[in-house]
C-alpha cells in the first residue's frame, strides 16, 4: 500500500508558503517594489543576458551604452562588476550559470517589456520582477527534493520535523525569502537534487539518473566554480570500506556508459561559457575571478567563521550544531552516506573559511554555508530520529532547545529585515545591546562597527571625536627619511635642503607601510588616515600626472585601493602645491596585512615631493 | 478526483501569487511612473504670471463684499445667481498669452448647500469670437458651511490663438442658478513650458 507521508508534505508546503509570506511582508521587498533587484554581484551574474540579447554586445565594448544603463538604474555605487582584459574586451567578474538559469524568465520579461510601455533595456521593472520571481521559483523545489531524500531514510514525522528545523531554524530561510538573487538558496536546490538523484542512481543504476547528476554538477560548477566539491557526493556515495570501494568500482565499470553520459551532460552545460570565453577572451578557459579577494588556504579564518559576532556560523545559526554532530551518527547508522557527507562538509568548510572576506560580505549569518544545508539534512534527520527514540526528558529538553533556537533564528531574521541587525557591522557590544529587542535607539546603533563608505568617495566630518597622532613625517633631509634612496634626493626642495625626485620615467618612489594591527588598536575597528604632502610637477600637471595611492594589499588583491589623482585637484603651475586626503582603514582580511601609502608617478618629466606627512585619527 | 484537485491546489496558489504580484506591482509602477511624469511636467513648467485677489480694501476687481462670511481679513466676495459672474481677472497681453500652456485657478469656497451651477470659467477671446472656453465645477470637496480649498488646472493649446492680433483672457467664477456662494483668496497662475 502506498504510504501517503502527509506530515512531511504539509510541512513542505507550509515552508513554501512561509517563504512566500515572509517575502511579501518583508519590509525590504515592499520598500524596493522590485525596482532594484539586479544589483551588486547579481548584476554581474545577469549582465550576460541583456548584453547578448538586447545590446548585441557580448564583449561589453559599448561602454557608453553600458554606463548610461548603469547610471540610470544604479545597481551599485561603483561599476565593479566587469573588467577589461588585454585584448580590449570586457568580461563580467562571474561565470554565466545564473544567466543560463534565468534565461527563460528573461525571455518572459523581454516579451512583457516589448508589449508594454516599459523600456526594453534589460533592467526595467519586467526584467527585475521576472528574474526575482524566477529565482524564487528555482528555490522552492529544493524543499521537495530534501523531503524526497529524507523519506528514503526516515519516517514521515522525522522528515517533517527535520525540514522545519532545517529551514526555519537556519539562515537558509532568510536566503530564500530575502536574498533569493544570491546563489546560495538556488544552490541549496542543486545540492538537494544531486543528493536525491545520486541516491536513485545507486539504487537503480538507471542511466537517466547519471545524466541528471552530470547535468546538475555541470550547472552548479558553472554557477560557482567552487561548487566543484559537489563531485564528492556521487563519487563517495556507498563507499565506506575496502569491499564497498571495490563494489563501487565494479558498478561504475559495469555502467561505464553512464559515467560518459554524465560527463557529457556536464560538458554540454558548460559549452555556452566556453564559447563565450573563446569569443571574448580568445581562449576557451579563462579565470574570471581575478578581481576577487581570493583564498587564504594557509591561514583559514576558522575561529572567526565559527564564533565571531561580526558574522559567524555558530553565533547566528546555532541550530547547525545538531546536523554537524549528526555526521558522527552517520558512521554508525548509515555508513553508506558517511564519507560523501563528511568529506564534502569538511572540504566545503575549509574552503569557505579560507575565503579572505570570511564574513561573507553583506548578509544575515554566513550565507555561503546555506547551500550545504541540503546535504546536512541527512545527519540532521538522524539527530531528530535519535531524539525521537530517547528518554522522555531528553527528548523534551532537546526539542525545547531546537524550538528555542528556531524561534531565535526567526526573531533575528526579523531583526535583520527590519534593519536592526546590520548586514556587516555587527559586533559583541551591539549584539548584546539589541538581543531580543524589537526597537533600538540611535545610542544603541552607535555601538555598531563603524559605517564604511561603499561609494567611491568618503568624507571625514567628525574630527572632533578623534584624537590625532603623526605616524610618519618625511622631509627627505633628516634621519626620519631613512627609507629614501639618497640618490634620488634633490636640492630643489620646499623644505631645504632636499626633496624627493621622481625622474622622467620613474613611476615608483618611497612607500610608507604600517601593519594594520600596529595602526588600529585591538578594541577599535578603524582609524582615519590623513595624508598630506607638497609636490612640484612643473607647468602642467596633466602632462606630468601622478596619484597619491593608499591601500591595504592582501596577497594579490588590493583591498580598498584608492588613487587620488593629483591632476583632478586644484593646481598652480610652476609652484609647490599642497595636497591633503583622508582615508578610513578598511575592515582587514588579516590584521597582519600592511597599509601602504605612496606616490604613483605616470608623467615623463621630473616630479618632486616634500614634507610627506601621515596622521592617524583614533576614535576617542 | 477530489484528491487530485487537492494536490493541484498548492501549485495553483503559488501560480496565483506570482501572477497576482505581477499585476499588483505592474499597476504600482505605472502609477508611480504617472506621478513621476506629472512631477517632471511640473518641474518643466515656468510661472509666467500670478494674480491674487483677497477681496480686502483696495481690491482692483469688482466684487460684492461679504463681511459676515469671510475666510481671511475683513471680507470675501459673494457670487449670487442674480449677478451670475463673480470677480473676473482679465489680461490682454498678447506676448504673455501666446506663451500660456497651463492655467491654475485656486480659491477658498464657502457654500451652504451643494450648487452644481457654481463653476470656475476660463475664456480666451479675440475681438469677435470666443477661441477657448473651459469650465470646472467646484463641488468635489463640498462641505456645507465650511471653507474648502478649490483648485482647478486647465491645459491650454496655445496654437489655437497663435496668429491672433488681439486677445483677451478671462478667469472668473460663475453662478448660473444655484444658491449664492462666497469666495476668498482668488488666485490665477499662468504657466508656460521650459
Amino acid at each position: 500500500m502506498e504510504q501517503k507521508n502527509n506530515k512531511s508534505l504539509i510541512a513542505a508546503w507550509a515552508i513554501v508558503f512561509a517563504i512566500l509570506l515572509a517575502h511579501f511582508y518583508n519590509p525590504r521587498t515592499t520598500e524596493g517594489d522590485y525596482k532594484r533587484e539586479l544589483t551588486f554581484d547579481t548584476f554581474s551574474y545577469y549582465l550576460y543576458l541583456p548584453a547578448t540579447f538586447i545590446y548585441d554586445d557580448i564583449a561589453l565594448t559599448k561602454q557608453d551604452t553600458l554606463h548610461a544603463l548603469f547610471n540610470k538604474y544604479e545597481p551599485s555605487p561603483t561599476f565593479y562588476q566587469i573588467f577589461q582584459i588585454e585584448n580590449g574586451n570586457w568580461t563580467p567578474n562571474y561565470t554565466c550559470g545564473f544567466a543560463m538559469l534565468w534565461s527563460p524568465f528573461f525571455a518572459i520579461a523581454h516579451l512583457w517589456a516589448s508589449l508594454s510601455d516599459y523600456p526594453v533595456d534589460g533592467l526595467s521593472f519586467p526584467y527585475q520582477f521576472c528574474i526575482a520571481f524566477g529565482s524564487i521559483l528555482l528555490i522552492l523545489p529544493g524543499i521537495f527534493f530534501v523531503r524526497k531524500t529524507l523519506l528514503r531514510f526516515f519516517s514521515d514525522g522525522v522528515a517533517a520535523l527535520t525540514m522545519l528545523f532545517l529551514v526555519l531554524g537556519t539562515n537558509y530561510f532568510h536566503e530564500a525569502f530575502d536574498d533569493y538573487l544570491q546563489p546560495h538558496a538556488i544552490l541549496f536546490t542543486g545540492y538537494a537534487m544531486l543528493m536525491y538523484y545520486t541516491m536513485l542512481w545507486h539504487d537503480t543504476f538507471k542511466r537517466k539518473y547519471a545524466v541528471y547528476c552530470g547535468f546538475l554538477m555541470g550547472i552548479m560548477i558553472l554557477l560557482r566554480p567552487s561548487e566543484i566539491l559537489c563531485v564528492f557526493i556521487p563519487l563517495l556515495w556507498n563507499v565506506y570500506d575496502k569491499q564497498s570501494l571495490l563494489d563501487k568500482i565494479k558498478n561504475v565499470k559495469d555502467n561505464f556508459s553512464h559515467l560518459l553520459f554524465a560527463a557529457l551532460a556536464a560538458f554540454v552545460v558548460v559549452i555556452p561559457q566556453l564559447i563565450y570565453w573563446k569569443v571574448v577572451t580568445d581562449s576557451f578557459l579563462f579565470f574570471s575571478y581575478q578581481r576577487t579577494e581570493g583564498f587564504d588556504f594557509l591561514h583559514p579564518h576558522i575561529w572567526n567563521s565559527l564564533f565571531s559576532f561580526k558574522k559567524s556560523w555558530f553565533i547566528y545559526t546555532p541550530i547547525i550544531i545538531f546536523p554537524l554532530l549528526g555526521i558522527f551518527l552517520l558512521r554508525k547508522k548509515k555508513k553508506e552516506v558517511y564519507y560523501p557527507i563528511v568529506v564534502f562538509t569538511a572540504f566545503n568548510f575549509y574552503l569557505l573559511c579560507s575565503w579572505a572576506a570570511w564574513w561573507n560580505g553583506g548578509s544575515y549569518g554566513m550565507r555561503y554555508f546555506t547551500e550545504s544545508y541540503s546535504v546536512l539534512a541527512l545527519p540532521f534527520g538522524f539527530v531528530i530520529s535519535a531524539i525521537g527514540t530517547s528518554k522522555w526528558w531528553v527528548k523534551s529538553s532537546l526539542y525545547l532547545v531546537l524550538t528555542a533556537l528556531t524561534a531565535l533564528n526567526l526573531f533575528q531574521t526579523w531583526q535583520y529585515v527590519n534593519w536592526i541587525i546590520p548586514c556587516d557591522r555587527m559586533n559583541w557590544a551591539y549584539y548584546k545591546q539589541i538581543w531580543l529587542k524589537t526597537e533600538v535607539s540611535d545610542e544603541d546603533r552607535s555601538l555598531m562597527e563603524i559605517q564604511r563608505s561603499i561609494s567611491a568617495t568618503e568624507e571625514f566630518t567628525n574630527e572632533q571625536d578623534y584624537s590625532k597622532k603623526t605616524i610618519g613625517f618625511f622631509n627627505y633631509e633628516t634621519v626620519n627619511s631613512e627609507f629614501v634612496d639618497a640618490n634620488r634626493c634633490d636640492t630643489f626642495s620646499l623644505s631645504k635642503p632636499y626633496s624627493y625626485r621622481y625622474g622622467a620615467n620613474e613611476e615608483w618612489g618611497p612607500t610608507f607601510s604600517i601593519r594594520y594591527d600596529n595602526l588600529v588598536k585591538e578594541d577599535k575597528d578603524h582609524v582615519w588616515l590623513r595624508v598630506s604632502l607638497d609636490y612640484f610637477a612643473g607647468a602642467d600637471i596633466n602632462e606630468n600626472p601622478a596619484s597619491l595611492v593608499i591601500n591595504m594589499p592582501h596577497g594579490d588583491y588590493l583591498l580598498k585601493y584608492k588613487a587620488f589623482d593629483l591632476q583632478k585637484r586644484p593646481f598652480k603651475p610652476n609652484e609647490w602645491n599642497h595636497v591633503v586626503v583622508d582615508y578610513m582603514t578598511p575592515f582587514p582580511y588579516m590584521e597582519s596585512d600592511k597599509m601602504e601609502i605612496y606616490i604613483w608617478h605616470r608623467g615623463k618629466k621630473n616630479f618632486y615631493i616634500d614634507n610627506f606627512h601621515i596622521e592617524a585619527f583614533e576614535k576617542k | 478526483m477530489k484528491t487530485k484537485l487537492l494536490s493541484i491546489l498548492p501549485y495553483a496558489a503559488v501560480a496565483f501569487i506570482v501572477i497576482y504580484s505581477a499585476f499588483k506591482y505592474d499597476a504600482k509602477h505605472k502609477q508611480q511612473a504617472t506621478v513621476r511624469a506629472q512631477e517632471q511636467v511640473a518641474q518643466e513648467r515656468e510661472l509666467l504670471y500670478s494674480f491674487t485677489a483677497d477681496f480686502e480694501a483696495g481690491e482692483k476687481l469688482n466684487f460684492v463684499p461679504s463681511e459676515a462670511i469671510k475666510f481671511a481679513g475683513n471680507s470675501a466676495a459673494i457670487v449670487a445667481k442674480e449677478g451670475i459672474y463673480g470677480p473676473t481677472f482679465s489680461c490682454d497681453s498678447l506676448a504673455l498669452l501666446n506663451k500660456v500652456k497651463r492655467v491654475e485657478v485656486s480659491l477658498m469656497l464657502y457654500v451652504e448647500a451643494p450648487n452644481k451651477d457654481a463653476t470656475i470659467v476660463l475664456s480666451f477671446d479675440n475681438e469677435t469670437r470666443n477661441l477657448i472656453y473651459k469650465s470646472a465645477g467646484m463641488m468635489d470637496g463640498f462641505k456645507a458651511n465650511e471653507w474648502v480649498h478649490v483648485k482647478s488646472k486647465f491645459e491650454i493649446n496655445a496654437e489655437t490663438f497663435e496668429h491672433e492680433k488681439k486677445l483677451i483672457f478671462k478667469a472668473y467664477t460663475m453662478n448660473s442658478g444655484g444658491d449664492k456662494f462666497f469666495i476668498d483668496n482668488f488666485e490665477v497662475k499662468l504657466f508656460s513650458t521650459k
